[in-house]
């Protein structure tokens, strides 16, 4: 006879950490709950594992849920070209006036301006945003506070030191890929982020594609289409990013 | 004038009526009599639906009121209505078909026998609850004369209704009102079964308008023309501006209370009976018409009758003819569609504002209001030129005069049912009734007549008013003076239900109110209005149904409404020292209630906290916490929790109030519980004193199953025609064979006795539905026989 049969106890675990858990394929079994009477609630399933990982065991699926769990992460993916003449003509206009300022800035404000946009997606930790560098990745907080000038001047501060914020929390990662004329369909999740953004611009710098990855456990597809959309809005009217 | 005196006025008047007038009294007697003999047939076949009650016998008094009327005049009527229906000019064959419950009814199948409204012909209503009818009528006569036309409201009620609280309320609000009304008693002797001079030492009906300083008038309610007569009078009284008149048509129902009920029972007798259908006012008159008014020959009579005979057989087609409403209607007009009025839902930008005391910013709105739209009407008690208990209408009389700003007696039964009517005749009305307490004064007004006007209708009639009331608790106002009652106003369809906050929500809710198609009871909590807050220039509207976050955070939803919101503001910031950022929701309004808001918070926070001024028991607390498991349980990480007032009655000592209410420190410690999972534990299910008491017994089970009904429509094999146990009481579902007065073979003549059944109530006798043969008797005596089921059969 099975030992564990007669040992079963109900688990106690809150509707939302049972969501969570189901969402990630975490095993509630493992979990310790923090709640009265050992009840199971989303701080512990966020604690356990921060970043959704593929679970393909049977085993180890929640035992209460009835309805299959598929038990992968539930990646989503949008792409958007984006029309850069008018951010062109902009750059170009304040290069004259000895303002110089590269996509990479604009892109990083324009990220932060859709999260301020998107209140579903600000909710996952608000603005920092990372940037994807060579094997490293930088954090920028508080971007819609600072002036494009000083974030243009942090990120090429970041650029110049090698240290690696990958562990520091950020919402979204963004990946400048140096490849013209290509259009990203796939691209898996950072760990730790719930978004990622590839951006290939195209040569000339007339447009851009680009591809929004994120986890569907912390963010509805539809807030995801809303967030790549105020994101593309930004851009391809680009003069609110530089007041 | 007495009915003797009518009747000598008029054989030595010269001033006898046209020839067309006194033939159309006697077509719409007839019209109402046959009308009713065949809703009668139809109702014992089991055809209609719900109880019936008749107007045979009285049919004098409703013929020689309406005679008077326009179609824009309105009548109220009763439970006893069709009658009045039929003589204000309501479709004969679309009455029939409300009695049947059928698409094509005067409304639609929703309001049936008891609940007949026609606003084409002015009809406002028979009505299920005695009195109901007889305040509306005097608001509608003070509705036409705001409107600037000299249409008059006419109330018909029986003698029971004359010791009832409505008449009194409302015959001395009309009085002093000098409202285009007329009241009209149909005496019959007796409220259901208890007979008139039982019930009171003064059974002269007319002469209690000396109380209110009418007129009142007895007639005979059997002579068409003495009732024509003193309705004239009454009538040109009215509409002159003279003031209201009280009308005792002295007259006799020679049918049950309803059908099913005995026509004698245990309060008349046989010669009682008989003395009366000797004075049947169609065959009175019928013989007036012929032999002393000789205008008329039996051949003429016989010819409109048949007419008659004609329109009735049609009704009656049409009814049976129609269509069932369409059950995926059932949820249609409850209220106004949009529920908003289009000034609430017009997009506005944020403003300047100024700041303003509560009672300013409203008082200010009702102005902007009463400018706007010259047929509101204010009642309430004191807040004429006094200005109102709380100050709450400063200067409204100033500007409006007496005529809007109406100082009422403390009758609020009689000027909310004033406010009824009036609103849904084209005025607008506030109905002030100083107390939330005081509302269930009235209570049969709002929650049984505004409430059900515009469902009953099948949206063709509504009730726009508004109840304003002082509510909650506030420094020691007792038990009387400090309820707020949100959730019974809520828990009633068709009631719209707005807990202000702040003076601009106050200002925004009431100028919306004063817009809206539906009654709102305007609930302001008196502890708000001493407070202060920026408050919008200009027009100003806020929707129904739409939440204000009145605090963001990310930790915890605190939903509060009226003064429990400033207490869950003071409570989040207390908590942010502790780490915790709690979003606080204000719904504004409780019905509707903005539960998409509240669901949109949770997703975010995961935690609910729900506080409310109301008691918890069917509360707001339990309301919005089941919603939450229904809509968005899977965000929810700890059971959602609730303070309310405490369960008892609101005490006078200060000390005892305050361990009462809900206070900030509650709130606090209600987040710390929700948050660290165990939500207060609420205890007023008042069950503890139970727990020990013996198991309950299971239910025992019913002593014998209920007889089945018979299919109505499915005939019963054979060609003979079915003799059948008829519907009737409601009530009652079978009965026993108690004789038969045939036996098989004997000649049978229609309408014939042959049989008596008995029931708990009475007994039953047996009608032959046809002349022929009594060819089977299927029910032998002592048989038990469910209502519509046959007993036996006739061959023609």
């Amino acid at each position: 006879m099975n030992m564990a049969v007669g040992q079963t106890r109900r688990l106690a675990v809150s509707p939302y950490a049972r969501r969570l858990a189901r969402e990630r394929g975490l095993p509630l079994e493992t979990l310790q709950g923090s709640g009265p009477g050992g009840r199971i609630l989303a701080a512990d399933v966020r604690g356990l594992v921060p970043v959704p990982t593929p679970v393909n065991s049977p085993d180890i699926l929640a035992p209460a849920a009835a309805a299959p769990s598929v038990a992968a992460p539930r990646m989503a993916a949008f792409a958007a070209s984006l029309a850069l003449g008018a951010l062109r003509d902009l750059l170009a206009a304040l290069e004259s006036t000895g303002k110089v300022f590269d996509i990479d800035d604009v892109l990083l404000r324009a990220a932060a301006h859709a999260f301020a946009e998107t209140s579903e997606a600000a909710m996952l930790g608000g603005t920092p945003v990372a940037l994807e560098l060579a094997g490293r990745q930088a954090v920028f907080a508080a971007v819609p506070q600072v002036t494009l000038t000083s974030l243009r001047s942090t990120r090429l501060a970041a650029l110049a030191d090698n240290h690696d914020d990958a562990e520091k929390p950020a919402a979204l990662s963004l990946r400048l890929l140096p490849a013209s004329e290509i259009r990203p369909l796939m691209m898996p999740l950072l760990p730790g982020r719930a978004m990622r953004l590839t951006v290939c611009v195209a040569a000339g710098g007339g447009h851009a594609e680009c591809l929004l990855t994120t986890d569907t456990a912390s963010l509805d597809e539809a807030a995801a289409a809303a967030w790549l959309a105020a994101l593309k809005s930004a851009i391809e009217h680009p003069l609110r990013l530089f007041v | 004038m007495s009915a003797a005196r009518a009747r000598e006025d008029f054989k030595g008047a010269p001033n006898l009526p046209d020839r067309e007038i006194l033939l159309d009294l006697f077509e719409r007697m007839v019209l109402l009599r046959r009308f009713e003999s065949i809703a009668q047939i139809a109702c014992r076949k089991g055809e209609t639906p719900g109880f019936l009650h008749l107007y045979i016998g009285e049919e004098a008094t409703g013929v020689g009121v309406c005679a008077h009327l326009r179609p824009t005049d309105w009548v109220t009527s009763t439970h006893r209505g069709h009658g009045h229906a039929l003589a204000k000019g309501a479709n004969p064959g679309r009455v029939m078909a409300e009695l049947f419950g059928k698409v094509d009814g005067i409304c639609g199948g929703r309001g049936g026998t008891m609940h007949l409204y026609d606003r084409s012909v002015g009809l406002f209503g028979t009505n299920g609850i005695v009195a109901a009818g007889i305040g509306h009528a005097v608001g509608i006569g003070m509705s036409a004369r705001q409107q600037g036309r000299d249409d008059i409201g006419v109330a018909f009620f029986g003698d029971g209704a004359a010791n009832h609280g409505g008449f009194h309320e409302a015959l001395n609000f009309a009085a002093v009102q000098r409202a285009p009304a007329v009241f009209v008693c149909e005496n019959n002797l007796y409220a259901t079964a208890t007979p008139l001079k039982s019930v009171t030492l003064n059974p002269e009906i007319a002469t209690k308008a000396a109380s209110y300083g009418m007129p009142g008038i007895a007639v005979d309610g059997n002579d068409v023309f003495a009732v024509w007569l003193a309705m004239k009078e009454a009538t040109e009284r009215a509409r002159a501006g003279k003031g209201p008149t009280l009308i005792e048509a002295k007259t006799y129902r020679t049918v049950g209370h309803h059908e099913g009920d005995p026509v004698i029972g245990t309060y008349r007798t046989q010669e009682e009976l008989d003395a009366w259908i000797k004075r049947d006012p169609i065959d009175m008159f019928r013989k007036k018409l012929v032999q002393e008014y000789g205008v008329a020959d039996a051949e003429v009579l016989a010819t409109i009758e048949s007419r008659i005979e004609k329109v009735v057989e049609e009704a009656l087609t049409f009814a049976r003819n129609s269509p069932e409403p369409d059950p995926a209607t059932v949820r249609l007009h409850v209220f106004a569609d949009p529920i908003n009025p289009p000034a609430a839902l017009q997009p506005r930008a944020a403003g300047e504002t100024r700041t303003q005391g509560w009672l300013e910013a409203v008082r200010d709105g009702i102005a902007e209001e009463m400018r706007a739209n010259p047929a509101i009407l204010y009642f309430g008690e004191g807040t004429g030129e006094r200005g109102g208990s709380f100050a709450h209408t400063r200067n409204l009389w100033q500007e409006f005069g007496a005529e809007r700003m109406v100082d009422t007696p403390i009758s609020e039964q009689g000027f909310t049912a004033a406010a009824v009517g009036a609103s849904a005749t084209g005025a607008r009305t506030v109905s002030d009734l100083m107390f939330a307490d005081f509302a269930f004064e009235t209570a049969g007004q709002i929650f049984l007549q505004a409430a059900k006007l515009r469902y009953m209708t099948s949206g063709l009639m509504s009730a726009p008013m508004v109840v304003r009331v002082g509510a909650g608790a506030l420094r020691s106002s007792g038990p009387h003076h400090s309820g707020i009652y949100h959730p019974v106003f809520a828990h009633m369809p068709g009631l719209i239900v707005c807990v202000p906050s702040t003076p601009a929500d106050a200002k925004g809710l009431m100028k919306t109110a004063l817009r809206a198609g539906d009654p709102v009871i305007m609930l302001e909590p008196k502890a708000l209005f001493a407070s202060k807050g920026e408050v919008p220039v200009g027009e100003h509207y806020v929707p129904f149904g739409v939440a204000r976050i009145a605090r963001a955070g990310a930790d915890i939803t605190i939903v509060a409404a009226g003064q429990m919101v400033q207490r869950a503001l003071e409570a989040a910031e207390t908590l942010v020292a502790e780490g915790v950022e709690a979003e606080v929701i204000d719904p504004r309004t409780i019905m509707p209630l903005d539960i998409d808001a509240i669901v949109a918070s949770v997703r975010k926070t995961h935690r609910l906290l729900i506080v409310d001024e109301a008691w918890a028991m069917c509360g707001l607390g339990g309301e919005i916490a089941q919603a939450i498991n229904e809509l968005a349980f899977d965000e929810l990480d700890a059971p959602p929790g609730r303070l309310h007032t405490a369960p008892t009655s609101h005490p006078f000592a200060p000390v005892l109030e305050r361990a009462m209410l809900v206070d900030t420190a509650r709130i606090v410690q209600g987040v710390r519980d929700v948050i660290a999972g165990q939500p207060p534990v609420p205890d007023h299910w008042y069950t503890v004193g139970l727990k020990s008491a013996a198991p309950a017994k299971p239910a025992p089970a019913p002593a014998k199953p209920q007889p089945t009904l018979p299919a109505i429509s499915a005939p019963i094999a054979g060609d003979d025609e079915p003799i059948t146990m008829p519907f009737g009481d409601l009530t009652v579902s079978e009965g026993t064979v108690m004789k038969w007065l045939k036996a098989v073979g004997d000649a049978v003549k229609e309408g014939e006795l042959i049989a008596e059944i008995e029931t708990d109530k009475a007994v039953v006798e047996i009608d032959a539905p046809v002349s022929g043969t009594l060819v089977a008797i299927d029910q032998p005596v002592g048989a038990v026989v469910p209502m519509g089921g046959r007993i036996g059969g006739i061959k023609k």
